[in-house]
């Protein structure tokens, strides 16, 4: 066998695949994660193909940043590497260059992984998959059993509210032909790998009851309904008026968001020690976190949270100047300048 | 001791804003509310209520109020 064909077939899957993989594991998560394992194989060959080189570019652009080796001298190591690989001969490689090569192979995963959650919450967050159709995830049972399909264009205006739970009624047919009728609030579901019902979950559950002609509550905390008996399945939704949208809530959300994204960045561009910048990266991960929560304290408190005390808000502002005080000391930041204004 | 459990609550709820599922079938609110037996009761009675006025081809809301003190109105 050629050792060079060998060389590079494991290369290719090692640095093309496999982050290809991890960004679509990543990518199809929660209610949706068996989409991963969906399609023909060379469908999901070719996809986590393309999505290995955007993440292998992606790395290669940064990863020179983070160990702070400027992107020509990377670019010669590894086109000297490659040549020496391609004469039939492993490179000769330095203590410092193995090392290199295994935080290289831990980025690029760790970089797959952040980017397909990033996507993924980008495309939930804005409601692409419900605008858009080629976002569609192939769950269609999530969509219509969390009421997210009545913001589809399909049935725009059928919404009266937010959806804060679902009810079912469910015809079952039992082992002499008899129809049964059974209705509960839905709390979970499962797919198989198809994605296809496999059986219903419901909580609060009541059955019809043909003798006396009513509705009788079924004692118990879960019903269990697996699908293969359903004849039938109603869906009704249950709505919360529509209060008023905190726009500012809203707004701080986003400003958040962009600073987290900020946070985990920043430190990677700086020209600290690798382990100062994860040090870095933790500091601004507590410093948002503080931060976040300080001001979501001043909007009204939502699912189920109450409204912090005075002595809890000034604790959390006092962390969030701790954090701030000690990515000072481990960025060196100057204060601005119409900031020392008030400092003289 | 009461600060701190305030501040984790508060932790908490920001790290499941950002990190946390969002494709739960149940709202936060729902499931807060079947965990109370006494909200349970009240929020499928007011559910059973709302059924009713559907059955009849009417539209209505109900209001019911929490052990918390929240108020909910839910709507056909």
């Amino acid at each position: 066998m050629d050792a060079g064909v060998t060389v590079f077939t494991i290369a290719y899957v090692a640095i093309l695949i496999v982050p290809g993989i991890i960004f679509k594991r990543f990518y199809f998560n929660g209610a949706f994660s068996k989409q991963f394992n969906l399609g023909l194989f060379a469908d999901r060959l070719i996809t986590s193909f393309f999505c290995g080189i955007l993440v292998q570019i992606a790395s290669l652009l940064t990863f020179s940043r983070i160990i702070n080796v400027s992107y020509d001298d990377f670019k010669k190591e590894l086109i000297k590497s490659y040549s020496t690989i391609h004469k039939d001969s492993l490179p000769d490689l330095s203590y410092d260059q193995v090392l290199y090569t295994f935080y290289y192979a831990v980025y690029c995963v760790a970089l797959a992984a952040l980017l397909g959650l990033l996507l993924y919450k980008l495309v939930r967050f804005f409601k692409l998959d419900l605008r858009i159709p080629a976002f569609r995830f192939a769950n269609q049972w999530h969509y219509y059993f969390r009421g997210e399909i009545l913001k589809t264009n399909d049935f725009k205006g059928s919404s009266r509210g937010k959806v804060i739970s679902t009810e079912v009624d469910v015809m079952l047919k039992d082992n002499n032909g008899k129809s049964n009728l059974f209705s509960g609030l839905l709390t979970q579901y499962t797919i198989n790998a198809n994605h296809q019902l496999e059986t219903i979950y419901l909580t609060g559950a009541t059955r019809f009851s043909q003798t006396s002609q009513r509705v009788k509550p079924i004692p118990g905390d879960i019903f269990i309904i697996p699908y293969e008996t359903i004849q039938n399945l109603n869906i009704r939704y249950n709505f919360l008026t529509t209060q008023k949208k905190e726009v500012g809530k809203y707004i701080v959300l986003i400003f958040s968001t962009l600073l987290l994204i900020g946070g985990f960045y920043y430190p990677w561009v700086t020209d600290l020690v690798v382990w100062k910048k994860i040090l870095g990266t933790f500091l601004l991960f507590l410093f948002w976190l503080f931060l976040t929560s300080l001001i979501m304290s001043f909007f009204n408190p939502t699912n189920g949270s109450q409204a912090l005390t005075r002595g809890a808000k000034v604790t959390i502002l006092f962390f969030v100047l701790l954090t701030l005080f000690l990515c000072k000391l481990l960025f060196g930041w100057e204060i601005p300048s119409f900031l020392k204004l008030f400092t003289k | 001791m009461s600060v701190i459990i305030e501040l984790s609550r508060s932790f908490t709820n920001i790290l499941d804003t950002f990190f946390g599922s969002d494709t739960d079938l149940m709202s936060k609110k729902v499931k807060q509310i079947l965990a109370n037996p006494e909200d349970k009761e009240k929020y499928l009675e007011a559910l059973k209520e709302l059924k009713e006025l559907e059955k009849k081809g009417e539209q209505g809301t109900k209001t019911i109020v929490l052990s918390n003190k929240e108020s909910l109105t839910l709507t056909t």
